[in-house]
């Protein structure tokens, strides 16, 4: 896979971030390569994964949506991920 | 590193479909939704969103994911969930435009409820890739790493960001393009090895 200019590379970050943002069009690729093209589209891949990604959630018993769900008791009492949560408290009905 | 492909969300969200575990659910949903909230949100309005309109977002998101049982949640659950969170994103966003402009006509509301596999399988593979980045980050420059975390993850702008480190705008933006390049590269390779090891084993 062909490397491209530190230049063109960072213009193309840049598009595609406003264009992710709402911020401007979506990056115009004509005039490369299939190589580049395939090359920049992973760069973007990479951009559209981590793009506001943080902040990260709070503690999960004090996570304001948790509360709202009614879940935030069930945390309060401590679950241990790693091991079975047994019948759950809070259940698909309770939290519609 | 253990392997992404078939991660411990899966697990968790397979987990639930047998047992409706919600609280597991939301410990497993509650990061990717809000990243697919926030760029739904920030897609309409050109702007940082604010989180207690992410958190109302995923809590709109999540009941909705819960309450769902479609082909294409059991197929990719966490990708389903990401996909419904970045729509009622865009649905708040407009709503707040509205409510902004005092619009009493709901007809062009977005009504985008379903989520085909394709759309699912894409989020769930963005999800797979920002892990592996995330393992690869450590890979970085210092400043490498937050200029990424600073304008990428986050919602500093770039011109705050070397405005505040007393460097060029262009000199930023190189700095980010080549950090974005190097953890691809760092992707490939670590993808590449998961690769081997799963055909190994």
């Amino acid at each position: 896979m062909p490397e491209m200019d530190d230049d063109r590379v960072a213009d193309l970050v840049d598009e595609q971030l406003r264009y992710l943002r709402g911020e401007g069009p979506e990056p115009d690729l004509t005039g490369l390569t299939d190589d580049e093209r395939a090359h920049v589209l992973e760069l973007f891949d990479v951009v559209d994964a981590l793009a506001d990604s943080l902040p990260a959630s709070p503690p999960i018993e004090e996570d304001p949506v948790a509360v709202r769900l009614g879940l935030a008791p069930v945390f309060a009492h401590g679950i241990s991920l790693d091991e079975p949560a047994g019948s759950a408290d809070v259940d698909v009905e309770e939290v519609q | 590193m253990a392997g992404h492909g078939d991660d411990d969300v899966e697990d968790l969200l397979a987990a639930w479909h047998a047992h409706r575990e919600a609280e597991k659910l939301f410990v497993a949903l509650r990061n990717p939704m809000r990243q697919a909230a926030r760029q739904g949100i920030r897609r309409i309005l050109c702007r940082d969103p604010d989180e207690a309109d992410v958190d109302d977002v995923l809590f709109t998101a999540f009941k909705e994911v819960l309450g769902d049982d479609s082909e294409e949640a059991r197929r990719s659950p966490l990708g389903f969930a990401k996909v419904v969170a970045y729509r009622r994103g865009m649905d708040r966003a407009r709503s707040i435009i509205r409510e902004r402009e005092q619009i009493k006509n709901h007809a062009w509301e977005l009504n985008q409820r379903r989520v085909t596999a394709a759309d699912a399988l894409a989020a769930a593979e963005r999800e797979r890739l920002l892990r592996y980045a995330e393992d690869c980050m450590g890979g970085l420059t210092v400043e490498q790493r937050d200029i990424i975390e600073a304008t990428v993850q986050r919602q500093e702008s770039l011109s705050d960001w070397v405005a505040a480190r007393g460097t060029s705008y262009e000199a930023g933006r190189r700095l980010r393009g080549r950090g974005i390049a190097a953890l691809r590269r760092c992707i490939e390779a670590r993808r590449a090895a998961d690769g081997k090891r799963n055909s190994d084993a």
